[in-house]
């Protein structure tokens, strides 16, 4: 954690923190890198790298422009229990509690090219190619999902970070107690409303948030209830619910204060 | 001159009676996506919601409607329901299916009808988060024709079972990576971004898919990787595609 030296809250204090959280993290800073803090935000940024933090949440973003397949820094090489290792080290020196840990897993991106011959509009596909690897890891609770938490990690060649969002805010223990509840009324065979032309896949009990890149922190626990469309051969997105205890929609967590905008009606040209 | 932008959002399905369940989330979800890019300068063109976004707004022909046409702004982020097949092949299509009080049919089957950039067409970004709008197995049928001066696009690829969720962070994280709204965020290329952020609320098996067109090879896989909604780069000419997908 960014936490200052013994009480010294000033502007260079606090510099000095993101400055000594960023060398422990081993992300590499340009001599030009300056730091500063805007909304609820602050960080450390030059032109090729940028490592921030909220200030209202357990959330931390690092990117270098130079990293990743073709780039200066490249893409890491190393296997995938190597990515996790760093990701576990990465996490326990920002103070992620290791039991919130859940699922693991490493996305590995795929890359294809082709050409489309200019009369004849011939496509020729190229190969299939690797492209980069990121691991994240999802958050849970002693069974509680919390959806909108994440930790995602891309690692240069070297194994520097190339990109990492993690987003891991605290959550308030009356919200946890709120949250078990609807645990345990799931347990209990709680049962989701029908929802016109959807069919329930799944109910789980969980928390969600606002996102890591916003400027407000909101909080809810909610059942969220997936539902498959029933509707033949015809709209496929599926519809998801977060529930509170009565079975009524929570508010969707906001990304910043919300201009009022007016209610429009299209006419037909 | 900023980049003008639109939403088109479609939530309400089942009173008009279009099929499908209702999809409460993309009304903030783009609204949320209109935040991050007001905040970055870009200029709003429109903000369909509802039955005010319409079929013909994605069809050849009928996009630059100066009332809501997805070819006349250069970014367009729809959010609605698509359609998925279990599973796609070469020849299926893709599609978006909207709810609209006019312009119908509300089903437009991308590949047929949806042309993008050409003659007074202004579209370089068409963002697309419904159901497997860019199956990867059809990309040629469906994706290739539609750029004419198209930059980049963004959809996910999948089945009835490997689907994308209604969500509200999935634009919104989206819509904050590539911005450029706020010096402490990172600011993405589109393709990075898709890949961080079309992940989210999507079922195992499904894929966030990103598509780039190019001059030559090198130019299409640059702006595959590197292109950023701020570039101002020029429109390619689609002699060559190069995308990117990774998989939940």
């Amino acid at each position: 954690m960014a936490r200052p030296r013994s009480g010294d809250y000033s502007d260079r204090g606090e510099a000095r923190a993101t400055r000594n959280l960023a060398a422990r993290l081993n992300i590499r800073l340009d001599r030009e890198a300056r730091h500063s803090a805007e909304a609820n935000f602050v960080g450390i940024r030059s032109e090729r790298v940028l490592f921030s933090r909220r200030t209202d949440s357990r959330t931390y973003l690092v990117h270098r422009n130079d990293f990743g397949l073709g780039s200066a820094l490249g893409a890491f090489e190393g296997n995938d229990k190597a990515l996790y290792d760093r990701g576990r080290v990465i996490m326990k020196a920002l103070g992620i509690p290791t039991s919130e840990r859940g699922q693991q897993t490493v996305i590995a991106e795929r890359h294809q090219a082709a050409e489309v011959a200019g009369e004849s509009g011939e496509i020729r596909m190229g190969e299939v190619e690797r492209g980069g690897r990121f691991a994240t890891i999802q958050r849970d609770i002693g069974g509680l999902q919390v959806w909108s938490s994440r930790f995602v990690l891309a690692l240069a060649k070297d194994g520097q970070i190339g990109f990492m969002e993690l987003h891991w805010p605290e959550i308030p223990s009356p919200l946890l107690e709120e949250a078990r509840r609807l645990q345990h009324m799931v347990k209990r065979r709680w049962k989701p409303p029908s929802y016109r032309n959807g069919k329930v896949e799944s109910v789980e009990p969980g928390i969600i948030h606002s996102p890591a890149l916003s400027f407000v922190m909101d909080i809810y626990p909610a059942i969220r209830v997936i539902y498959g469309s029933t509707s033949k051969g015809r709209a496929g997105k599926k519809a998801a619910l977060y529930l509170d205890r009565h079975g009524k929609p929570v508010p969707i967590p906001r990304v910043g204060e919300m201009p009022y905008e007016e209610r429009l009606e299209r006419s037909r040209s | 001159m900023p980049l003008r932008y639109s939403t088109g959002a479609v939530r309400d399905y089942v009173g008009p009676g279009c099929g499908g369940p209702d999809l409460p989330l993309t009304i903030p979800e783009a609204a949320f996506f209109r935040y991050f890019y007001s905040l970055a300068g870009f200029q709003l063109f429109t903000r369909w919601e509802n039955g005010n976004v319409w079929g013909s707004d994605f069809r050849d022909g009928t996009d630059l409607d100066p009332s809501g046409g997805s070819d006349v702004p250069e970014i367009y982020f729809y959010t609605g329901h698509g359609n998925c097949q279990s599973p796609p092949t070469a020849t299926s299509p893709d599609f978006v299916i909207t709810c609209g009080n006019f312009g119908t049919p509300n089903t437009v089957n991308i590949g047929r009808s949806s042309r993008w950039g050409n003659g007074a067409g202004n579209l370089r970004f068409a963002f697309i988060d419904a159901s497997c709008p860019m199956d990867l197995v059809s990309l040629g049928n469906n994706w290739f024709p539609t750029f004419q001066g198209l930059h980049v696009a963004v959809g996910h690829s999948g089945t009835a079972s490997a689907d994308t969720l209604d969500s509200a962070n999935r634009g919104a994280l989206f819509a904050a990576y590539t911005a450029g709204s706020f010096s402490l965020f990172p600011h993405l290329s589109v393709g990075d971004a898709w890949m961080a952020a079309g992940t989210i609320d999507i079922q195992s098996g499904c894929c966030a898919v990103a598509i780039a067109a190019g001059n030559d090879r090198n130019d299409a896989i640059d702006r595959r990787q590197n292109e950023r909604v701020s570039d101002n780069r020029s429109d390619p000419t689609p002699n060559w595609f190069a995308w990117r997908w990774s998989c939940g």
